[in-house]
């Protein structure tokens, strides 16, 4: 199979990209897991369901607009339920040379798909807290309880707890209660006081009048539903046998100490937890693209230039990948990479690309602005740092804990890349591949080191980027699967 | 429990599927996640630490929510023992937020099974 542009992810950056390419004459094929396009934002329900009133918001029109124009367009091929597993330059030499190899895993079998430009707009996904029975069942990513009320229409839980730093947990709250579940607590972890201070000028307030206003109703729809919110609160740990029963919250110090010894007991069976997110770049950087760390936004984020090339030719980036900030932020982007493949491929001239990105930029300068207040609000700090025990995983997958990590780096005095650990201590090596481990490591080894994240460094991300059946690989197409 | 939305929702038919060799019904296309948390399981497998483990990112990042399937073969006659060493042999680990329900799917879940350790599915550096 072959394309002109290759994009994964079909979330508003990859529909933003994949609709402007498809404007402009390019076949463009879409990759993504999901059965439906939309992305985490925009998680359609299942086929053949009908759901009268979806996401009737106003924030959220611009981004279904583009979905549904995208989904309309006659020269964009949707290859869904299907996992993009690695790339490989396609030849070495002669006319192949600027040729990628895209791998992926169909569901039923492995294909090959080859392009001259491929843009990766793979998102983001929760970061997960690692606190004393955080892999209980029940506890859950706040992102994916949310997930389940609005995709798939099914209220997965009995009482709701949500605890965390991002403003999400509120919006997620407001929609369990509205499908007719009992949240019995929205908890912050930051002062109420420093929530009201990124609103420090009154510009700022006017600037984001639309998102504050969406904000606002949320809080008071909350009030009317009496969902208690409260701030200065982090948990301790979640308590359960077969599955999460009930929550210990403490209350923070002035000087951010989380005062664990006088803990409150809320009972809950279904706890979420929402503290950011991190970009999910490890299929970018499978393919070698160049990454740099950034704490606030999503641990190994996929450098690039103004174009939203990546450091591999033919490879753009685009979206939360790129640094979490948001769907309004990922259309923009999507739509600036897409650009600079026209560009590329010289459908479009520079004067043209250059007068068509402009607006573009202007919106995305506007939206990262709000992006990066976000980002400072929601950005705990050191604060998952208190929860951790010595016997608490790190690595859900291979159970390995905080007091392993701590030993190994303590015997093992030479050893300082997050990839060296990952050999010695097995961190990261399970099913998950290091997607919730890896930045609590990098930023573990970094302090004890006292190194920068950078010098860490990220896991090495390797062919198959999602674990997959050895025999779906080796299968020969001609024998029966 | 959990609680499917139902007002301003219209759903495809249900279809038939199995959980635990028990013949049960459930919507069409919806999450395998989605129909066992209906059923109101929420522990979907034992890791191989022996821990009990459920969704936690309901969107194929985690790996938390693996159960087992298997396709089963309506009209196919089999003794018990036949069809006990097939379940085994033939179960396939899938993520259950990422797969959608099909008419006969047959799955094997909880935390009675001893998932992980018989699995088929491993990451690169599986043991
Ligand atoms: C669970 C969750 C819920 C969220 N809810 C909201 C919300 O309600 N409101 C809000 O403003 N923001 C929300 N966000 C933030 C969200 O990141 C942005 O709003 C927006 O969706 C980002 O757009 P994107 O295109 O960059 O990435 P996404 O929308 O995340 O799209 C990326 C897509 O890439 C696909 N993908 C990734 N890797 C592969 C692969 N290897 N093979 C195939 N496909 C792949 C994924 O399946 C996904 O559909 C949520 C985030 C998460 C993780
Ligand atoms: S719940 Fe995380 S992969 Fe299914």
């Amino acid at each position: 199979m072959d394309a002109e542009l290759v994009i994964v992810g079909a979330g508003p950056a990859g529909l933003a990209a994949a609709e402007i390419a498809s404007v402009h004459g390019l076949n463009v094929i879409v990759l993504d897991e999901q059965t439906k396009p939309g992305g985490q934002i925009f998680r359609q329900p299942p086929e053949g369901f009908r759901v009268h009133s979806w996401m009737p918001d106003s924030i959220y029109r611009e981004g279904k607009s583009v979905l549904a124009s995208a989904s309309t367009r006659k020269n964009i091929r949707w290859l869904l339920g299907s996992t993009v597993l690695g790339t490989f330059a396609a030849g070495s030499n002669g006319e192949n040379s600027n040729r990628i190899k895209v791998v992926v895993d169909t569901g039923v079998l492995i294909e090959e798909i080859q392009t001259e430009h491929l843009i990766f707009a793979t998102g983001c996904h929760d970061m997960a807290a690692a606190f004393p029975g955080w892999n209980l069942p029940g506890v859950m990513a706040t992102g994916g309880i949310q997930a389940f009320v609005k995709s798939q229409q099914i209220v997965p839980g009995e009482r709701f707890l949500f605890v965390g730093t991002h403003p999400l947990q509120l919006i997620v709250a407001d929609q369990v209660c509205q499908a007719g579940g009992h949240v019995v607590g929205v908890v912050f972890a930051q002062q109420f006081k420093r929530m009201l201070s990124i609103i420090r000028n009154p510009f700022t307030m006017l600037r984001f009048s639309g998102k504050f206003l969406f904000l606002a109703k949320t809080l008071y729809r909350l009030r009317n539903a009496g969902v208690p919110v409260s701030f200065q609160e982090s948990l301790v740990r979640a308590n359960g046998d077969l599955q999460v029963s009930s929550i210990d919250i403490a209350s923070i110090s002035l000087d951010g100490i989380v005062q664990k010894n006088e803990s409150r007991r809320v009972e809950a069976d279904r706890l979420g937890v929402c503290y950011n997110f991190l970009v999910s770049s490890e299929l970018a950087r499978q393919s070698g693209a160049e990454c740099e760390w950034s704490s606030q936004a999503g641990g190994w984020i996929v450098r690039h230039n103004q174009w939203m090339q990546s450091s591999v030719p033919g490879i753009s980036v685009a979206g939360e990948v790129t640094g979490v900030a948001g769907a309004d932020a990922a259309l923009e982007e999507g739509r600036l990479a897409a650009l600079g493949v026209l560009l590329k491929k010289g459908v479009l001239g520079s004067t043209a690309a250059a007068r068509l990105a402009e607006p573009v930029r202007r919106r995305l300068s506007n939206i990262n602005a709000f992006a990066g207040l976000l980002r400072e609000l929601s950005y705990p700090g050191n604060l998952l740092n208190q929860l951790l025990s010595d016997e608490t995983n790190i690595c859900k997958c291979e159970g390995i804990t905080a007091g392993d990590i701590k030993k190994a780096l303590a015997e093992n005095s030479c050893i300082s890349s997050g990839s060296a650990v990952k050999l010695i201590s097995r961190t990261g090596m399970g099913l998950c591949q290091g997607r919730y481990c890896n930045y609590p490591l990098t930023k573990a080894i970094a302090e004890y080191r006292e190194a920068s994240e950078n010098e860490v460094g990220p896991f090495t991300a390797q062919f198959p980027v999602k674990p997959v059946l050895i025999k779906k690989i080796t299968h020969k197409p001609d024998e029966p699967a | 429990m959990n609680k499917r939305i139902f007002i301003g929702v219209e759903r495809p038919a249900k279809v038939p599927i199995e959980i635990n060799g028990d013949l049960t019904e459930t919507y069409l296309n919806e999450s395998l996640a989605t129909a066992l948390l209906a059923f109101g399981i929420t522990v979907f497998n034992r890791n191989r630490q022996g821990d009990c483990r459920g969704p936690y990112c309901n969107m194929g990042t985690c790996f938390e929510c693996l159960v087992g399937i298997q396709q089963s073969r309506p009209g196919e006659e089999k003794t018990e023992k036949a069809e006990k060493d097939e379940r085994v042999e033939k179960v396939q680990w899938v993520r259950a937020c990422m797969t959608p329900v099909t008419e006969g799917l047959s799955v094997v879940v909880g935390d009675s099974v001893d998932t992980l350790n018989n699995s088929s599915i491993r990451g690169r550096h599986g043991r």
